[in-house]
């Protein structure tokens, strides 16, 4: 009987480890359709790039003009962004030794930090509204506005999602927690997307 | 994935990731020549994301086929850039150096672009 309990048991343990193994698959192919859209707006926005014209008849300004951007709001926002990943990866170590409270700590950090991206984010908007800059003001800043706007709603997204995981955290331990290892997949994803739109989109001319 | 304590690497990612960054802004105030800044600047991108994607998401303690589910939609992003370079050579402009069409109404210049601009 004892046996039986016991074969029972570890074929459940089984069934749990693969179905882990699964939801942390399907989250690897969902992040591979996103990395597609982003990757399709990065191809638009260096093909639009290298079409435009690099002098203007009436002035320096070019279609790809990046004046008024701010380079040091944006490097603040990706130092925000790593500390994020890392506040995200240490929440999912946490609780992948069954320490729920400190996981929920790490996730509250997270999505803190997430915050205040989204805010540096919106004073960054705000700024350039100010000035009377949207994305028709030129190819550039559409192509600005379209990239930092979705990636600004994933960062949303995975905010919301945070805060929803840290108030469900009882119901995870340390044999189960896909919840929380597929929504750190997903907010180093952001990360990850952030770490190209900065160079590409602040630094690069 | 594995059990390990992975806390000493963790913290070796995010002191690299903070290096990395602090290099980008660095390096975009060196002038390379546009290719040499553009080549160096997304070098350190993809190495940072790199250190993500293997330590921070564990890809590197999953099934190496994982892999490619990395590599394959960044191989069909290449194509759509490569794809579109042909087209792009002109710069907007006839083979005489004249523009296609009308510039696009621009903005009052009003500030610095970027470490790099600030160089100049």
């Amino acid at each position: 009987m004892e046996h039986a309990a016991a074969a029972v048991h570890g074929a459940g343990e089984d069934d749990h480890v693969a179905s882990f193994e699964r939801a942390r698959l399907a989250m690897w192919l969902f992040l591979a359709s996103e990395i597609m859209m982003f990757g399709a707006f990065i191809a638009a926005y260096v093909v639009l790039w290298m079409s435009a014209p690099t002098q203007l008849k009436d002035g320096p300004e070019t279609a790809f003009s990046k004046h008024h951007l701010s380079w040091k709001i944006a490097c603040f926002n990706t130092a925000v962004l790593i500390l994020s990943s890392y506040t995200m990866v240490k929440s999912v170590q946490a609780i992948s030794k069954g320490l729920r409270s400190k996981c929920e700590d790490y996730m509250i950090a997270t999505a803190a930090l997430g915050t205040l991206f989204l805010g540096v984010k919106m004073y960054e908007y705000s700024l350039k509204f100010a000035d009377g800059i949207g994305p028709d003001t030129n190819v550039f800043y559409g192509c600005y506005f379209l990239m930092t706007g979705f990636h600004g709603i994933h960062v949303l997204i995975g905010v919301i999602l945070l805060i929803w995981c840290a108030f469900y955290v009882k119901r995870f331990d340390q044999h189960r927690y896909a919840h929380v290892e597929n929504l750190a997949l997903y907010w180093h994803f952001v990360d990850l997307v952030w770490i190209f739109l900065f160079p590409i989109v602040y630094l690069l001319h | 994935m594995s059990a390990e304590d992975h806390s000493k690497t963790y913290v070796g990612v995010l002191a690299a990731l903070a290096v990395g960054t602090l290099l980008t802004v660095l390096i975009s105030l060196v002038d390379m020549g546009h290719w040499g800044n553009i080549a160096v600047g997304l070098l350190i991108a993809t190495i940072k994301a790199s250190l993500v994607v293997m330590f921070f998401m564990h890809l590197k303690y999953e099934q190496r086929w994982w892999a490619g589910l990395v590599l394959f939609p960044l191989l069909l992003v290449m194509i759509i850039i490569g794809s579109n370079l042909a087209d792009t050579g002109l710069n907007g402009k006839n083979r005489d150096g004249d523009l296609l069409s009308e510039p696009l109404p621009v903005i009052p210049h009003a500030g610095k672009a970027g470490p790099q601009a600030a160089h100049h």
